[in-house]
């Protein structure tokens, strides 16, 4: 299991905001985090848009608490890093085209971390326009 | 023309995706019109922070802009009657905004998961077709599995038009808009745009245009 930097999640929030395209960065789906998650010591890194930046309190995950909607999801899994970003984009660039950059993007920002060996990324566009 | 405040009784409902009252990200239809209604304030988190409401919200709003010159053909020849067309445009908007299933994007490498949904898809598509002019787009549907790069899609779209438009030059240009947009914005292999005129409305006859509406 891989340990993630504290402010990884913020960074990479920054990074996706400011690819050519990208619009808006929406909120990662709540997520109910169950005791299951904290028995096999998952460990799962949030961003909270009002605070800017402070990853969310893993105790949260350890009460099975609903975590409230975040907006980009870094978890480490078995495998490396999963990371899981929806976006809305500008109808001006290509939707396709502007996802792509978005995963290069958080792509480039892990192997620089260290963190690129295996890593899954995930991006979905929800909003064109 | 107002929103007609009488319940909106579901329409046909698409197989591959549930329908009940949160379907868009835990709000409905009605509560988004509500939400339009008081210029969205006092702003709600859940509604502004959810693409699928978002999408739904900017088709309400175009519907309402567009309905606003416009008046069904039929009330014309017969008395008043409920607005049942606009119901179901608002009903089909919030059916259609919904996340849907995952359209995939190409990349190389395996470890990426990248996709767009459908209710993006389907709201760049009602986008394209109200963007035409005397055209306001009722229903759109993506036919085929989406979900499989190459597999052939086809675009069913209904669509109002006003009246005094020649009907294969206007549906033709929502074809061609629409075509525009998914080469544009994704990786779809389309192999029919089907338009369907479900509606001829009339412009709203303004006091001193010397027609008695009804």
């Amino acid at each position: 299991m891989t340990t993630l930097p504290s402010d990884l999640a913020a960074d990479l929030a920054v990074i996706v905001g400011t690819v050519p395209g990208v619009q808006v960065l929406y909120s990662a789906r709540p997520v109910l985090l169950d005791s299951a998650a904290a028995v096999v010591g998952k460990t799962v890194e949030f961003l909270t848009p009002t605070v800017g930046g402070t990853a969310g309190d893993s105790s949260d995950a350890a009460g099975g608490d609903i975590v409230l909607p975040q907006t980009v999801r870094v978890e480490s899994t078995d495998d490396g890093v999963d990371v899981n970003v929806r976006i809305g984009v500008s109808d001006h660039e290509s939707a396709a085209d502007v996802c792509r950059r978005v995963h290069d993007e958080i792509s480039q920002h892990l192997l620089h971390s260290g963190l690129g060996e295996g890593a899954a990324i995930t991006v979905s566009v929800a909003r064109i326009g | 023309m107002t929103f007609s405040d009488e319940p909106i009784v579901p329409r046909r409902v698409d197989s591959t995706e549930p329908a009940g009252s949160d379907d868009l990200d835990g709000h409905t239809i009605e509560e988004l019109s509500d939400y339009l209604d008081h210029n969205c304030l006092p702003a709600i988190a859940s509604i502004d922070e959810s693409p699928a409401c978002q999408i739904a919200l900017e088709a309400l709003g175009r519907l309402r802009t567009i309905s606003l010159g416009m008046l069904e053909a039929e009330a014309l020849a017969e008395a008043p009657r409920d607005e049942s067309w606009i119901s179901g445009i608002i009903n089909s908007i919030g059916r259609d905004a919904r996340a849907g299933r995952n359209i995939p994007v190409h990349h190389p490498s395996p470890t990426a998961h990248l996709t767009i949904t459908e209710g993006a898809v389907r709201g760049m598509i009602r986008a394209a077709g109200d963007a035409v002019g005397g055209v306001l787009v009722g229903s759109c549907r993506l036919t085929g599995d989406v979900t499989v790069p190459g597999e052939p899609i086809s675009v069913d779209v209904e669509v109002s038009v006003l009246w005094g438009t020649r009907i294969t030059e206007v549906a033709d240009s929502v074809r061609k808009a629409i075509y525009t947009e998914l080469l544009k914005h994704t990786e779809l292999t389309i192999s029919a745009i089907n338009v369907t005129v479900h509606d001829v409305l009339f412009h709203r006859a303004e006091p001193d245009d010397g027609i008695e509406l009804p």
